[in-house]
């Protein structure tokens, strides 16, 4: 069984708060972002090959997820997570696109990164660095598939729903990406 | 024997551990500030005129009986400014609504005459009886029915909407205008001057002074527009003929000219869209902190990157610390084998933690790393990367700056890779 590493009991916005951030109550939409931020920020930054626009495409999830939230059934199929999420994923992927239709192959890929903080011992600090560098590797799809089970902890359904793919494809997804990346470990650990 | 091979619950350790940074802490501003503002209330799906009609009718109908109930005792005659509501001799009634202004007599055979002079009045015609509306716009004669008779005078909007009053003035020339809406048995529209029109249940008709047709003002506006249209077609085809004529004659210039102008234009289209994208990508500078340690500056900044460049096995130099403003980047280059992104990637991510940890862990230090490469080229020959760094305490950049300044090294790295590219 896959283990989930992120999943978040909480990570829903309760009833009433929603109802609030529909009618557009600021406090409320305020409260929304601060639940979901991270999670579209995660993906984001690990789904596009040159994440310089990340902030920019955040903030453009969320504009639209404004926008868009009157319209949102509460007691539809779809977990509000879910449908901010693929939301976001439609952004990451245009974006890309018209990243590379922009620049085709001329143009250097300017990758922002985080430095992995100081406290966190060398060697898993090693493992960090080549687990990150091969999600970044992986082909778009497996990419996706991952980061939203693995890293944001949603379901193969949740996850099936947010890339309009079957669950089964899913889970092949998955179980290929994370093998790519116990070989990259394996080699990580081989390497000190 | 061991087995080596990471394990599942390893590679969730790992997976966990990644470090996921969130949106700067103004982002939610900077979102709720682009927002469009909170839309208004949206109105209703509108009904067609004659669905509105009939329900205002049935509502007045409504007012109407419960009038009669209240006061039996009803004049034969009466004059409303407003609304009202007034029962006649043998089953008919008169609702008038705000606005509407009229008055009305039945004689002794039970006749009725109704002069209404403006708004929108709601009539049930007492059954077998003669009973005719006169407005300025022309007269409306029962012939058993329940109608309504909107009159808006010209100058004025009334009660029609502006939309209505505006492609009403189909009807040149008019002094004023009325709208009649039948609801059951029908009426006779007879207008100053043309051919009466008669009218049954479920319809609408535009009465005025020079005529009555079927359908409401909109409906007369729609026609005319149509019309128009047909005439702008008509002239576009002369015009177009008139210019191949010209192109293929005597002004071989022309088709030369016009294609500069396209040419000019789509340009100027150009210019406008990169000009405000530069404006939102440019940002504005920072000036550095007073008291920033040396260690932020250039030189410092140079010999730590050599020598973490060297660490790090890399093969590449420092090519310039950019210090023009805060933070100074340090651009250099690097050379690799082909197009191995992976390879890549962790050899600068260990450069990146090299140099991060030269720095104190306790004052926060705000670290972003930029590497980019040209992947054109044959394959398995090395190829040149560049790549800058910026390193700049956490607590040099207000939290409300954050997103400037993410913005502004973006730029500053985007004019460098420019450079590198017209190299």
């Amino acid at each position: 069984m896959m283990p989930q590493v992120r999943a978040d009991p909480e990570s829903e916005l309760d009833e009433f708060t929603l109802v609030r951030a529909q009618r557009g109550d600021e406090d409320a939409c305020r409260a929304l972002f601060s639940r979901h931020q991270r999670a579209v920020y995660g993906m984001c930054s690990r789904l596009l090959h040159d994440p310089a626009r990340i902030e920019d495409v955040v903030q453009e999830t969320f504009l639209r997820v404004f926008a868009a939230l009157p319209r949102f059934d509460r007691q539809g199929p779809a977990k509000l997570s879910t449908w901010i999420l693929t939301i976001a994923i439609r952004l990451c992927r245009d974006e890309a696109r018209k990243r590379r239709r922009r620049h085709g192959a001329q143009m250097p890929a300017w990758v922002e990164t985080e430095a992995v903080a100081a406290d966190v011992p060398v060697q898993r600090r090693a493992e960090l660095v080549a687990v990150d560098a091969a999600i970044r590797a992986l082909p778009d799809g497996m990419r996706e598939a991952l980061v939203l089970s693995c890293v944001d902890g949603l379901s193969t359904a949740e996850v099936a729903a947010v890339l309009g793919v079957e669950p089964g494809t899913v889970k092949s997804r998955v179980s290929r990406a994370r093998q790519k990346l116990k070989a990259t470990l394996a080699e990580a650990c081989h390497d000190r | 024997m061991i087995d080596e091979r990471p394990t599942d619950e390893h590679l969730d350790a790992v997976l966990e551990a990644l470090p996921t940074a969130g949106p700067q802490p103004d982002t939610f501003e900077a979102i709720w500030a682009r927002r469009d503002p909170a839309p208004e209330e949206a109105p209703p799906p509108s009904r067609p005129r004659w669905a509105q009609a009939w329900a205002a009718g049935c509502a007045l109908c409504a007012a109407a009986v419960v009038f009669l109930v209240v006061d039996p005792a009803l004049p034969a005659s009466g004059r409303a400014d407003g609304k009202g509501a007034w029962a006649l001799p043998g089953g008919g009634a008169i609702v008038t609504d705000e606005g509407a202004a009229l008055r009305f007599q039945t004689d002794w055979r039970g006749a009725t005459e109704v002069e209404q002079q403006r708004g929108r009045a709601f009539y049930r015609a007492p059954p077998g009886r003669d009973f005719s509306v006169h407005t300025p716009a022309g007269d409306v004669h029962s012939t058993g029915t329940s109608f309504a008779v909107e009159v808006a005078d010209m100058s004025s909007q009334g009660l029609l909407n502006k939309r209505d009053a505006v492609v009403g003035a189909v009807f040149a020339g008019l002094a004023a205008m009325a709208v009649v809406t039948v609801y059951e048995g029908g009426v006779r529209l007879v207008p100053e001057e043309g051919a009466a029109l008669e009218c049954s249940a479920g319809e609408t008709a535009t009465l005025a002074p020079t005529g009555a047709r079927a359908g409401t003002p909109k409906d007369a506006g729609d026609e005319q527009t149509r019309a128009l249209k047909k005439q702008v077609r008509t002239l576009e085809e002369q015009l177009k003929g008139f210019m191949l004529a010209e192109a293929n004659g005597t002004s071989p210039l022309v088709e030369q000219n016009q294609r500069l102008q396209q040419q000019v234009a789509e340009l100027s289209r150009q210019l406008e869209a990169e000009s405000e994208m530069r404006a939102g990508q440019e940002g504005h500078a920072f000036a550095f902190p007073e008291g920033l340690p040396d260690a932020y500056r250039g030189d410092a900044l140079r010999q730590l990157f050599t020598n973490k460049l060297q660490q790090s096995g890399l093969e590449g130099d420092i090519e310039a610390v950019d210090c023009s403003e805060f933070p100074c980047i340090v651009y250099g280059k690097a050379m690799m084998e082909g197009d191995d992104r992976s390879s890549l990637d962790k050899a600068f991510r260990e450069m990146n933690n090299l140099i991060a940890n030269e720095f104190d862990p306790e004052r926060h230090h705000y670290n972003t790393s930029v590497w980019g490469g040209i992947d054109e080229g044959p394959q398995g020959k090395k190829q040149k990367n560049i790549f800058g760094f910026a390193i700049y305490p956490k607590d040099s950049v207000a939290d409300g700056d954050m997103t400037a300044m993410k913005r502004r090294l973006r730029y500053r790295n985007t004019q460098y890779a420019d450079q590198f590219l017209q190299e």
